[in-house]
């Protein structure tokens, strides 16, 4: 008797259709999977056994051949074990295969019949839903994820038993609840923010910055300056997700398997920090599987490095080209996938090998040449690709012992969000978003100066030796301080700030 | 170029000979006799020179060979004055060891100028920096040509002020002209050539070897009128061109530190042992020079009330960006602008850490 079901794969984060063939003969008792299937997959032979026997159903004692079409497609992973179980019981006659049209099955089975939570649900269902299918059977750990997507009728389920019930009619299974976006947005709040920083003004003027143009930003700092608590304290200023967003960030935490169960979405923009001694996988994604790294984690959010210079060289220098195009493209030899990978990166780094460069408490011992080396580990290519730096001292007893709350991450948020909407405005349908994304086109359009500021930039690049690539850079920030300052023409005083943030360039080399 | 000249130059190729085996091999002959001519013929070579010398020079006794690498040096605008020649500074020829050919790339007329040498440690402390500055700022304004070594630290900010002040200035090297050390300072090198000058005594070709820098340093002494230390530690290279200062008769210029700065331990020492190098401000060097300090265009800014407040509260100790804020309770955006504003005009400097000191 034949079976055939319906079921998702995966590349990357786009799904595809994939039908499971089953067929029962007579002959020796066998399990043969064919149509490229990996170990995980050829392994659900004991996984299905065990579940349908301790189900309480019959293992046919014959030969069953399992074909997963399209057959040329490499598929992984253990979603296949539901439906491949049904299949057995259908081709036993438990349940009849016309109760399963229609539907799309995945689901993982532990031995004793309960169906087990799965990685991925959310890009398999967003493509199955473009593609036309509206009814899933899914593990019941999955069910928060789906609850997000409208107009399918998703039914979460807990065992084989509970399933074949539901499909005979036996058993009722509510279909999984719609939930809105907006009502998981409401009830989120941030774990740092920055009432809690004292003094650093300056440091959380720039990160104000960074944050309403998109602007990549590095902290350069002695130990225990605060570098790493503004850095946590970022994504709490930046503009909320949109629903189309978050979409996009939860199919890849669903793929890379970090999206919390209970949430089920991603309403926080992604705050990834990967260890110096992350490699160059571990970062841009790859693996046997081509599984998304660290950057495409930190889509839409933030990237932050902290000690930037003890990164190995080669890793930090392959950020170059997905900080210019937004993705990342991840060839292996089975599969090429691309991941949008379109974060703010946020550095840390000491001034020094040891740190205390020109720090006021404690006395720097490197000689001008390490300070140079130190300094030099960071390309610059990378650099130029940096718009922000600041420098952060450590915060003297009078500011800490200071109980007052500075001001809050929602205040400086809302000047954020302001800001962020005229960009969005200004670049309407070009595709871009903030300031920092500008091209030629818009650069020369929008970043025009007047007679004044580019006399007043022109006696800067002499004055402090700017290097050229700079120059877009100043002018780049100036429009969004100008944007925060609600202007419309960029003015000097913009340019005098943004050229304050350009540290790296024109100090640090006496 | 005479026979002479050659001869220096040629002696110079070799990176094994001595001061001392150069003058004995110079002096060996006549003055107009080619030393490459006679080199395999007269036996005083050999008596001068190791086996092993007079192999290695023998091989390069070409006269054309000579010739291509003078029209090198030429093509790259080296010059090579040697002590013959009368653009050769007067000052230097009184020392005892004069170099015999000074290698030079930019304005050679500035060789013969009022020159005092700036030197000190190369890792300035902040005070260091400033006072560099500072007095740099003055005497380059007054004419007066600034000498230093080009190495990192107190000589870098004497030469980058000195151009910044449109002033000249001398930068004397180790090594050759081919091999720029340190080269952190290439970017420098490069400009000081454009209306300035940069010397040494060391053949283009030959790179720097350590005993070579205290050689350098008397090439800094021996070229100025005085020297001036703004900055040294107990045991900086400095000390070292202050020691042939005197040996030369020049004038010391030290300028006192704190006493309990490891970094001005060198110059505190110097002003206890001679307490007449005591020096507080150019004025005195100037004096010196009797250079009369020009009614120099008065470069007065003109400051509203906010710069006002900020000057007076960054003294000569520095203050951070963080107290400035907490002093002036001016909104971080405004008081960047106003540094930066006060930065470009020369009335402040930005230091590291963010924090800014009055110049």
């Amino acid at each position: 008797m034949l079976a055939k079901i319906l079921s998702y794969g995966l590349t990357g984060i786009t799904g595809y259709p994939v039908t499971i063939e089953l067929d029962i003969n007579a002959g020796l008792p066998g399990y043969d999977v064919v149509g490229l299937a990996d170990t995980a997959i050829k392994e659900s032979k004991s996984r299905v056994k065990a579940a349908i026997k301790n189900s309480t159903y019959n293992y046919p004692i014959s030969k069953v051949i399992i074909n997963l079409a399209p057959a040329d497609t490499k598929k992984e992973g253990s979603l296949y074990d539901l439906p491949i179980a049904l299949g057995i019981l259908v081709a036993e006659e438990v349940i009849t295969n016309n109760s399963l049209k229609d539907f799309v099955v995945l689901g993982e089975l532990s031995l004793n019949g309960d169906v087990r939570k799965l990685n991925g649900i959310l890009p398999m269902l967003i493509s199955a839903k473009q593609m036309g299918f509206n009814k899933f059977i899914i593990p019941k750990d999955n069910a928060m994820e789906a609850a997000f997507i409208d107009k399918i009728e998703v039914y979460p389920v807990e065992t084989l038993k509970q399933v074949v019930g539901f499909l005979k009619g036996e058993i009722e299974i509510k279909p999984n609840d719609n939930k809105t976006y907006e009502s998981a947005l409401k009830d989120h709040n941030f774990k740092h923010d920055f009432a809690y920083v004292k003094g650093q003004a300056s440091a959380k003027r720039a990160m104000e910055i960074a944050a309403a143009g998109g602007h990549n930003i590095i902290l350069i700092g002695p130990p225990g300056a605060g570098k790493t608590m503004l850095a946590k304290c970022f994504p709490s200023i930046l503009p909320d997700l949109t629903f189309e967003e978050s979409l996009e960030v939860t199919k890849i935490h669903s793929v890379a398997g970090v999206l919390d169960p209970k949430k089920g979405i991603v309403v926080e923009r992604p705050f990834r920090s990967p260890h110096h001694t992350a490699t160059l996988i571990a970062l841009t994604g790859g693996g046997l599987k081509a599984k998304p790294g660290e950057i495409s984690l930190a889509h839409n959010g933030v990237l932050f490095l902290d000690e930037l210079p003890e990164y190995n060289r080669n890793t930090i220098e392959t950020l170059r080209q997905p900080m210019e195009d937004g993705y990342i493209t991840v060839a292996r030899n089975a599969l090429t996938v691309q991941y949008p990978a379109n974060f703010i990166l946020v550095a840390s780094m000491n001034p020094c090998p040891c740190g205390y460069y020109g720090s006021t408490t404690h006395e720097c011992k490197c000689t001008p040449t390490a300070i140079h080396n130190y300094l030099s580990k960071i390309s610059g290519p990378l650099l130029d690709r940096i718009d922000l730096h600041i420098e952060v001292d450590s915060v003297n007893y009078e500011e800490l012992s200071n109980y007052e709350l500075e001001e809050s991450s929602a205040e400086i948020k809302k000047r954020v969000n302001k800001a962020r909407a005229v960009q969005l405005e200004r670049f309407k349908n070009s595709g871009i978003y903030s300031n920092s994304k500008m091209n030629e086109k818009e650069f020369k359009k929008y970043c025009a100066l007047d007679k004044e500021s580019s006399d007043l930039i022109e006696l800067a690049f002499k004055k402090f030796n700017l290097s050229a690539r700079a120059y877009n850079r100043i002018l780049k920030v100036a429009r969004t301080i100008a944007d925060l300052d609600g202007k419309e023409h960029i003015e000097k005083k913009h340019i005098m700030e943004a050229i304050q943030y350009r540290t790296l360039d024109k100090k640090y080399t006496v | 170029m005479t026979v002479e000249d050659k001869n220096i130059v040629w002696l110079d190729l070799f990176p094994f000979l001595s001061y001392q085996k150069k003058i004995k091999l110079l002096t060996l002959f006549d003055v107009d006799l080619d030393l490459k001519k006679v080199f395999l013929v007269k036996p005083a070579f050999r008596e001068v020179l190791t086996q092993e010398e007079f192999s290695k020079m023998s091989k390069l006794l070409d006269d054309n060979y000579l010739n291509s690498q003078i029209a090198r040096f030429e093509k790259d605008n080296i010059e090579m004055i040697t002590i013959h020649n009368e653009k050769y500074p007067s000052l230097l020829k009184e020392i005892d060891s004069p170099p015999l050919c000074l290698y030079c790339k930019g304005n050679t007329q500035l060789l013969n100028t009022t020159s005092i040498a700036v030197v000190g440690t190369r890792k300035p402390t902040d005070y260091g920096i400033v006072t560099t500055k500072e007095f740099v700022k003055e005497l380059a304004r007054a004419g007066v040509t600034i000498v230093s070594g080009m190495a990192v630290g107190v000589d870098t900010i004497a030469h980058k002020t000195a151009l910044e002040e449109n002033g000249n200035t001398i930068a004397v090297l180790a090594g050759g002209l081919y091999h720029i050390y340190p080269s952190i300072n290439i970017g420098l090198a490069r400009k000081i050539v454009e209306n300035n000058l940069i010397i040494t005594e060391t053949s283009p070709d030959i790179s720097a070897q350590t005993y070579y820098f205290p050689l350098r340093n008397r090439i800094i002494a021996g070229l100025t009128k005085g020297t001036l230390v703004t900055e040294a530690g107990e045991k900086s290279g400095s000390l070292i061109t202050i020691n042939r200062a005197i040996d030369y008769n020049r004038e010391i210029f030290v300028v006192p530190g704190r006493i309990d700065s490891p970094n001005s331990k060198g110059t505190n020492n110097i002003i206890t042992e001679y307490p007449p190098t005591f020096t507080t401000s150019a004025n005195k060097i100037l004096d010196f020079l009797q250079i009369k300090k020009e009614n120099l265009k008065n470069s007065f800014v003109q400051l509203d009330l906010n710069e006002q407040i900020i000057l007076n509260y960054i003294t000569a100790e520095k203050k951070t960006f963080q107290e400035i804020l907490d002093h002036t309770k001016l909104k971080p955006n405004d008081l960047n602008a106003i540094l930066l504003e006060l930065e470009m005009n020369g009335v402040i400097t930005k230091l590291a850490n963010n924090s800014y000191i009055k110049n």
